[in-house]
């Protein structure tokens, strides 16, 4: 893998994003350093989703410039500030190399587990058959579910299909992973082992961006938590820090509402 | 029993048989052909018709419009002697497989794109989080489940268009139906041969409808 280890993973600068006249992302400037985990809590409609997706380019940002390893995504700003659209094969392989786990699973029903996990990777990559056949049993195996190798995804339950949609991601062998809030539309029995398998993922170094609503997960796991509001980062910092002492009387109201047990 | 056999004239059906044999071996080819014409005739249009530039579209749309909103009977008739006029004198059965095709093929079109869009767009974006492009999502994601979306509707109007080859008679073509009415006119028995004709439609329709449903569940049975 081509690595540029001297330059954040990811650079977001002065990010804009407007829905008609919504505005919901209003200047947005942060960077995520290679193997750090940041976590992004905040209000519905905060614009913390959005965000997120903004960094693969499913949604597409109106201003400012986002770059994966230095380099632009979506769009380029010549020096002139005109911004020119990349060709979607150009964005097709920069997205490649940054996973995204969705809240509803987004797996493909028609297709069994194996295929669910091969497919990207032979299509994209054209990694060979047997390769992408062996790289999916080892990513089953890591997220504990290599008896399910040969099932549609309506046969598993959510958190095995949720951890099915992680396996998938990470045979792209991406150099981010992008979590949009994996736990919401889980039982919350199921929760926990999703979680593991996060937990795991950030031990071995993985950079991540996660969208949670799991405060206590984002306290444990993240090396810095990123409060936002309206479009905006409120507060961001160490997150025992900025959970145990919230400066803004915005984030000190938003964790009012958690049970603040593990502080 | 004889009384009850012979009310239903199965002794003059009987000998009446090689004339049917001859109409329902025609409407079988014309349903059979004007399916495929049908079936390629909307993936033709299908992609056009979803274009998000009007200039692509539009065109595709006022076909539809045009071909869904006129009668077959007036469309067959414009083909057999319309046709001619402009150059292209085809045969009686071409007159009437276009006719057929491209009016159920504007109808299957509608039934693609509903399809497509039935399929969720959280699968367009599953498919480009990780790295596809939208043709590769198109085919290897989006098309494979709108399918199985489209089987049941297909299915529904393909045994409309089986009914419908029943139309061509009215260009001359002895079909099931015409060879049914030629038998009634000789004979006068009309309540015998329309009872057998109908009989003949329900068994070529409903062995159609079941081989769908079996298609439809196997393709189900994967998910």
């Amino acid at each position: 893998m081509n690595t540029k280890p001297d330059m954040p993973m990811i650079c977001v600068k002065d990010l804009y994003k407007n829905f008609g006249d919504l505005s919901v992302l209003n200047g947005m400037s942060f960077n995520v350093n290679r193997g750090e985990v940041l976590a992004i809590i905040g209000p519905s409609g905060s614009g913390k989703s959005t965000m997120l997706r903004c960094l693969n380019f499913l949604e597409e940002h109106d201003g400012g410039e986002i770059l994966i390893e230095g380099e632009p995504l979506g769009y380029r700003v010549l020096e002139d500030q005109t911004r020119v659209r990349q060709s979607e094969a150009e964005i097709a392989r920069l997205r490649s190399n940054v996973g995204m786990v969705f809240q509803s699973f987004n797996l493909f029903p028609h297709r069994n587990v194996r295929d669910n996990i091969t497919m990207a990777p032979i299509s994209v990559k054209h990694v060979a058959k047997n390769e992408a056949d062996q790289r999916a049993e080892m990513l089953l195996e890591k997220v504990g579910l290599i008896e399910k190798i040969n099932e549609f995804p309506s046969r598993l339950s959510g958190g095995q299909q949720q951890r099915v949609a992680i396996a998938r991601a990470l045979a792209m062998e991406p150099k981010v992973m992008l979590f949009d809030e994996v736990t919401s539309a889980l039982d919350p029995e199921l929760v926990g082992e999703v979680l593991t398998v996060m937990q795991q993922l950030a031990e071995e170094g993985m950079t991540m961006v996660i969208v949670t609503h799991e405060m206590q997960f984002a306290h444990d796991v993240s090396n810095r938590l990123m409060f936002i509001d309206s479009g905006k980062i409120i507060e961001e910092g160490a997150p025992a820090d900025i959970l145990r002492n919230p400066a803004s009387a915005r984030l000190q109201e938003f964790l009012h509402r958690f049970r603040t047990s593990f502080l | 029993m004889e009384v009850i056999i012979d009310f239903f004239g199965f002794n003059f059906i009987q000998s009446q048989l090689p004339r049917f044999w001859n109409g329902f071996q025609l409407t079988l080819a014309i349903a059979l052909v004007s399916m495929l014409g049908a079936v390629v005739c909307g993936i033709v249009l299908v992609g056009p018709r979803m274009s998000n530039s009007s200039m692509v579209a539009g065109p595709v749309i006022g076909y539809v419009e045009l071909v869904r909103n006129t009668p077959l009977l007036l469309q067959i008739y414009l083909s057999y002697f319309g046709l001619p006029l402009i150059g292209l004198p085809l045969s009686a059965f071409l007159c009437g497989v276009i006719a057929i095709a491209s009016q159920h093929g504007a109808f299957l079109c509608e039934i693609y794109r509903a399809g497509i869009e039935a399929v969720s767009k959280k699968q367009w974006e599953g498919a480009l989080a990780l790295g596809m492009t939208r043709k590769k999502a198109k085919y290897r994601v989006i098309l494979p489940q709108a399918f199985v979306n489209v089987v049941p509707p297909i299915g529904n109007q393909l045994v409309i268009l089986i009914k419908d080859t029943s139309l061509v008679s009215a260009i001359g073509i002895i079909e099931l139906t015409l060879s049914g009415k030629m038998v009634i006119e000789r004979s006068g028995a009309s309540f015998e041969v329309f009872l057998f004709i109908a009989a003949v439609y329900l068994f070529l329709t409903s062995s159609f409808g079941a081989g769908l449903r079996l298609l439809e569940n196997r393709l189900r049975a994967r998910q």
